[in-house]
């Protein structure tokens, strides 16, 4: 069974690879062009050759794919021209940020979700579950970048106590606890603008989980054997209610990307959706393969986990 | 249960507003932001291409001449001649420049630098034109040239950083020699850190600076996405806004700086292919382009009309002695019927055929493409816009295979040299148009009048026949706005900075005139500073309060219940 | 007095007429708006009044007029991508699950690798080398997202395929394209409207997301593409009536699309309980 899920996710990481380097490859034009675009002052034939040879474009399609799977192999994800560094160098500068963000958001998105999912669930139809249902229907509708935005304009343009955007204020001489406060100051925003937009979804999922297995029969039974009402909540409802969620992860992870990318846009917040932002901005190519790239692997790898992690929460699968 | 969870929930909010006060930079520090804020590695072959990447190896390496508001001044050399008979230039150098790793700088180094960037090419310093340098003695040096050169000064002179001999004759990697001794210049300030990740830039003054204290112990160059933002917040102190944007700055105790003509939208015209092909036919586009409506709508009003000369009004070498083709629809459609077309249901046809063109843009370009479509359609011309991605749209360009295309490019008022670049130039920018002997001629003989005077009756000359011939039309040049606080004072400096960048980041604003006392700086600055902070938040949108209230009310109501 | 079935939940009813006046809306663009929302003569960034109602943006054209076609794009573009990945779905998830063998495991084994393929990457990856049009657009789309419905189609015509009426059809000597036809396909129909319903909703969202970001046709327009523009002049107190708007109807379209979604999981939940994955 993992076997198979695992020949699947390297058929599916080999199709995006292969994409990956056919894509540029398919573009007109010297590719000289396509990094220096129009913004040269004055392009000489000599530094053209050089810029030609520093970046090895005269070499075979073949030999180009084999260099370019050796190098994926060996953890080089190539070169960016603009940026004059390596791609895995510029990316892990920024992978630090986006942990920070999206770590803070999704806890704290999965944290309430789960906790608000079950208590309206289990009052389906309360005067609590009403308006729960109501407020995160619509914020479900709402793209997360637009809740930044006004975020932003209430707490950073007119309430100005909190920073607009950035991961940190720059050369201020924080150290220490300062400097935990300023990175703190700087993740509310963005962190909330996050959580809000993923909260709504788990949460819509949460509710029909738990709203789908209240009238089943092992719930009936807990409730017989006299346990605690928090207890069957808790733990025989929500862990079934859970199921949705993790399936419905791989559907959503695109939209969690997205959202993270626009997020980090909207608040210039130095992670991996920003740089990717900036990359399609300058078309700095080499850049935005690795980016995508190291976005694959991470989806890949959480979707992976999810499959593993599936039968193991799913008492229906473990008792069988 | 409940209780407790109202409390909490009411504590974060408070936390959230209670969490407040950005610390004010001193005046000894001045920040300037931008939207895309990271610029490579502050050397010559470690910044990015782009214009902003020149501006920070700027702080650190100096120039033989540099430009302010006005035109020439001295840098590293005090004054420079120009020598007819062996056609060379003679500079006469600062002798108190030091490197900042207290080596004294010498006439060796300019002489090394030209042969570094001979081997090593540096796109802001093309030095084809340059046969050699001589070394006359410590304070001297000649700079012999190959043919006669007009655009030396700028060019060379006022763009070519000087390198020190003694760190970078073994450097032989210049891209990626990032060594803190990469960063040894002659220039007002030392990098102090540079940050990819957070795209930001910490210099601090170098207090030797022989042509004056620098104004600020420290400059921070930071990333911002939009200007108004992070200038209304206390985060920066100079940064580009949105013309709309200055007026409310302007309340809250900012400047504008305002520059144009920098910049040029223009419409590349496919003259190989019928009927582009046909002067009457670009004429006819000339006249029937609304040019006054783009600035308006396109522009908001803020630009101006571009001559189709190309080179601005603003600019020196400037002629209003050739077309103008104010809008005149009646004349365009005179010369569409000159060529065999007729107006047929508000379509032009000839010999069955409709006339029919595709406009092929760049995203960034929808709203001034969606105008001129609708332009040309109403002229009797139906348009189709297209968006490409811009390798796509340059290579499509590049090969011909395109009716009209939105292009934009820059260095207007630089050097007339740049109408070589617009007009015969490599690039999908430029009109590669060689069908005029006259006009081929012309701008080869150009480059090499050294004197001004005649040189100005050629570049005339060009515009006239550029005008006429239209190659490409030039459509109107935007503004660009910035605002700023008064810790300095910035502008733009003429002919742009170097090569003719159109930035109002000029270094000499951040160094102290010698007119200029060394006046304690802080203490007429620091109440300047509060006053403008204060004045801040009473201004702009109307609406502030509303969230601000509701919060605080929900806040009050949940502690209550 | 007879009462649909669907209007008889609250929240189907809220989210059917919400759609319903958003197709009205869409549908009706050209006779309700006074402006050409192409036409640029009025004054950029006017303030709202009562002849633009949401004033006009950068270039001067109505927001209102701007709004409405957009809407209209926006839907066009949820329903087509919703469409072509349906038919896609039920012709590769119903035709493996009729033929079975070798064509079964190799049209399900791609269904997992797609199912796999983050969809974000490959749409970011094949705008920053092309600048799609609407209709690539669309195509792109729907070829990235068919694989989750064909895995329930799939599943559904193999219970269906044990029901004993499919059986006895089969011993009557029904070939598969006649069984197909008659008897499978109108019985995954409720399931069809469900996952047409999800789909288009989630279709929608991605024009916004996709449209925010950059990739989206710049010369329609649409919702996203409205919030795009308006997002560059947020800041500057325009918000209120040039990105709020689009972002309310958006939220409200989404809304509609789930209200009626959730009605559909609802229903089709009840009446088989077995297929509940939650994947459409």
């Amino acid at each position: 069974m993992f076997g198979k899920r695992l020949i699947e996710y390297v058929i599916a990481f080999m199709a995006l690879i292969i994409l990956n380097f056919v894509m540029p490859r398919l573009m007109p034009g010297d590719p000289i062009d396509a990094i220096y675009g129009n913004e040269l002052v004055a392009l000489t034939p000599e530094l053209r050759e050089q810029l030609r040879a520093q970046y090895l474009l005269d070499q075979s399609i073949w030999s180009q794919f084999l260099h370019y799977l050796y190098s994926i192999a060996s953890g080089d994800l190539g070169y960016s021209y603009a940026g004059k560094a390596p791609v895995i160098d510029i990316v892990a500068g920024a992978l630090p940020w986006t942990i920070l963000l999206v770590g803070t958001a999704l806890f704290g998105a999965i944290t309430i979700a789960l906790f608000l999912g079950i208590e309206s669930g289990w009052r389906r139809g309360e005067r609590l579950d009403r308006y729960l249902f109501a407020i995160f229907s619509i914020i479900n509708g709402i793209p997360g970048f637009f809740i930044g935005m006004i975020l932003i304009i209430i707490f950073a343009l007119n309430l100005k106590v909190l920073p607009a955007g950035g991961a940190i204020t720059h050369y201020a001489g924080y150290t220490g606890s300062e400097y935990a406060i300023d990175v703190a100051r700087h993740l509310i925003l963005p962190a909330t603008a996050l959580c809000v937009s993923e909260l709504s979804w788990i949460y819509l999922l949460m509710r029909g989980g738990i709203i789908s297995v209240i009238n089943e029969p092992f719930i009936k039974t807990g409730m017989l054997k006299g346990l605690d009402d928090r207890t069957i909540r808790y733990r025989y409802a929500a862990r079934n209610a859970l199921l949705p969620v993790f399936t419905r992860i791989g559907i959503q992870i695109s939209q969690i990307v997205a959202g993270i990318l626009i997020i980090e846009a909207v608040f210039t917040y130095p992670g991996i959706g920003y740089l990717l932002h900036d990359a399609l901005l300058t078309r700095d190519l080499p850049l935005i393969q690795g980016i995508l790239l190291i976005v694959t692997i991470s989806v890949l790898a959480i979707n992976f986990t999810m499959d593993i992690l599936y039968p193991r929460i799913d008492p229906r699968i473990r008792h069988v | 249960m409940y209780k407790i969870q109202r409390k909490t929930i009411a504590a974060m909010l408070l936390l959230i507003m209670a969490v407040s006060a950005t610390a004010a930079a001193g005046a000894d520090m001045i920040r300037i932001a931008d939207p895309s804020g990271d610029y490579g590695y502050p050397t010559p072959h470690g910044h990015y291409s782009r214009g902003s990447g020149y501006i920070q190896m700027s702080l650190i390496f100096d120039t033989l001449v540099w430009k302010d508001a006005d035109g020439f001044v001295p840098a590293l050399a005090d004054e420079w001649s120009y020598d007819e008979n062996e056609n060379a230039y003679t500079f006469n150098l600062n002798m108190d420049a030091k490197w900042t790793d207290g080596t004294d700088f010498t006439a060796e180094d300019v002489r090394f630098t030209i042969e570094y960037f001979k081997e090593y090419p540096y796109l802001w310093a093309d030095l084809a034109s340059v046969e050699t340098c001589e070394v006359v003695d410590d304070n001297t040096v000649k700079i012999l040239l190959k043919e006669l050169y007009a655009p030396f000064i700028t060019e060379i002179a006022g763009s070519m950083p000087i390198l020190p001999e003694h760190v970078w004759k073994e450097v032989d990697d210049p891209a990626n020699f990032v060594d803190e001794r990469a960063l040894i210049g002659t220039g007002p300030y030392m990098l102090e850190d540079y940050s990819r990740e957070h795209s930001s830039y910490l210099y601090h003054a170098n207090h030797k600076y022989y042509r004056g204290e620098p104004k600020f112990e420290k400059v921070v160059f930071i990333k911002a996405k939009d200007g108004q933002v992070v200038l209304q917040n206390g985060d920066a102190d100079m940064a580009p806004v949105k013309p709309e944007a200055i007026e409310t700055l302007e309340q809250n105790g900012f400047t504008a700086v305002y520059g144009s003509c920098f910049w040029n939208h223009k419409l590349m015209i496919n003259h190989h292919k019928e009927p582009f092909n046909r002067t009457e036919f670009r004429q006819a586009l000339a006249y029937g382009i609304n040019r006054t409506e783009l600035v308006e709508k396109a522009g908001r009003g803020y630009g101006s009309q571009a001559s189709l000369g190309f080179l601005p009004p603003e600019s020196d070498w400037y002629t209003d002695d050739q077309p103008a083709y104010a809008h005149n629809p009646e004349k365009a459609r005179e010369l569409l019927e000159s060529l065999g077309y007729q107006l047929i249901d508000g379509v032009y046809e000839k010999d069955g055929e409709k006339l029919q063109l595709e406009l092929v843009i760049i995203a960034k370009e929808t709203k001034l493409a969606e105008i001129l479509k609708m332009q040309l359609t109403e002229l009797g011309i139906p348009t189709t816009v297209k968006a490409l991605e811009l390798t796509t749209l340059d290579s499509q360009v590049k090969n011909w295979n395109f009716d009209i295309a939105l292009s934009r490019h820059g260095l207007l008022k630089a050097d007339p040299k740049t109408l070589i670049n617009l007009l015969q130039g490599n690039t999908s920018w430029s009109a590669r148009y060689f069908e005029n002997e006259e006009l081929n001629d012309k701008l080869e003989e150009q480059l090499h009048e050294m004197d001004k005077n005649k040189r100005m009756e050629i570049v005339h000359e060009i515009q006239k026949l550029c005008a006429k011939d239209l190659p490409a039309i030039a459509l109107y040049y935007p503004d660009y706005y910035y605002a700023a606080n008064d810790k300095t004072k910035w502008y733009f400096t003429k002919e742009g900075i170097a090569n003719g960048l159109r930035l109002p980041l000029n270094k000499l604003s951040l160094v102290r005139d010698s007119g200029e006392l060394a006046s304690p700086r802080t203490e007429g600055d620091a109440p300047e500073e509060s006053r403008t902070s204060e004045s801040a938040s009473a201004t702009e949108t109307p609406m502030l309060p509303a969230p601000v209230v509701l919060l605080f009310i929900f806040v009050v109501y949940l502690l209550r219940r | 007095m007879y009462k649909p079935l669907i209007l008889r939940s609250r929240g189907a009813t809220i989210g059917l007429t919400l759609i319903v006046l958003i197709f009205l809306i869409a549908a009706f663009a050209p006779f309700i708006c006074w402006f050409d929302p192409w036409d640029y003569s009025s004054t950029p960034l006017q303030r709202p009044s009562s002849v633009h109602p949401l004033g006009t943006n950068a270039i001067g054209q109505d927001i209102l007029s701007e709004l409405m076609y957009g809407a209209r794009t926006s839907l066009t573009f949820g329903l087509s991508v919703s469409a072509i990945s349906l038919l896609l779905s039920v012709l590769i998830g119903v035709y493996a699950g009729i033929s079975g063998g070798i064509i079964e495991s190799i049209l399900m084994r791609i269904t997992d690798v797609a199912i796999a393929i983050p969809s974000i990457v490959v749409i970011i990856l094949v705008a920053a080398y092309l600048q799609p049009n609407l209709f690539q657009l669309i195509l792109i789309l729907s070829l990235l997202s068919w694989q989750y419905g064909a895995r329930t189609f799939y599943a559904q015509t193999l219970s269906l395929k044990q029901r004993g009426y499919i059986s006895a059809a089969r011993n009557f000597g029904a070939g598969n394209g006649y069984l197909t036809v008659k008897h499978l396909i109108p019985d995954l129909y409720p399931i069809m409207l469900a996952g047409f319903i999800i789909r288009a909703r989630y279709a929608i969202f991605m024009e916004a997301g996709l449209a925010i970001i950059g990739i989206f046709d710049p010369t329609t327009k649409s919702l996203g593409l409205l919030m795009h523009h308006a997002m560059e002049f947020a800041y500057m107190g325009t918000w209120l009536w040039w990105l709020l708007p689009p972002g309310i109807l958006l939220a409200l379209t989404i809304l509609g699309f789930s209200l009626v979604g959730y009605y559909f999981e609802e229903t089709i939940d009840l009446r088989h309980r077995s297929m509940s994955s939650g994947r459409f």
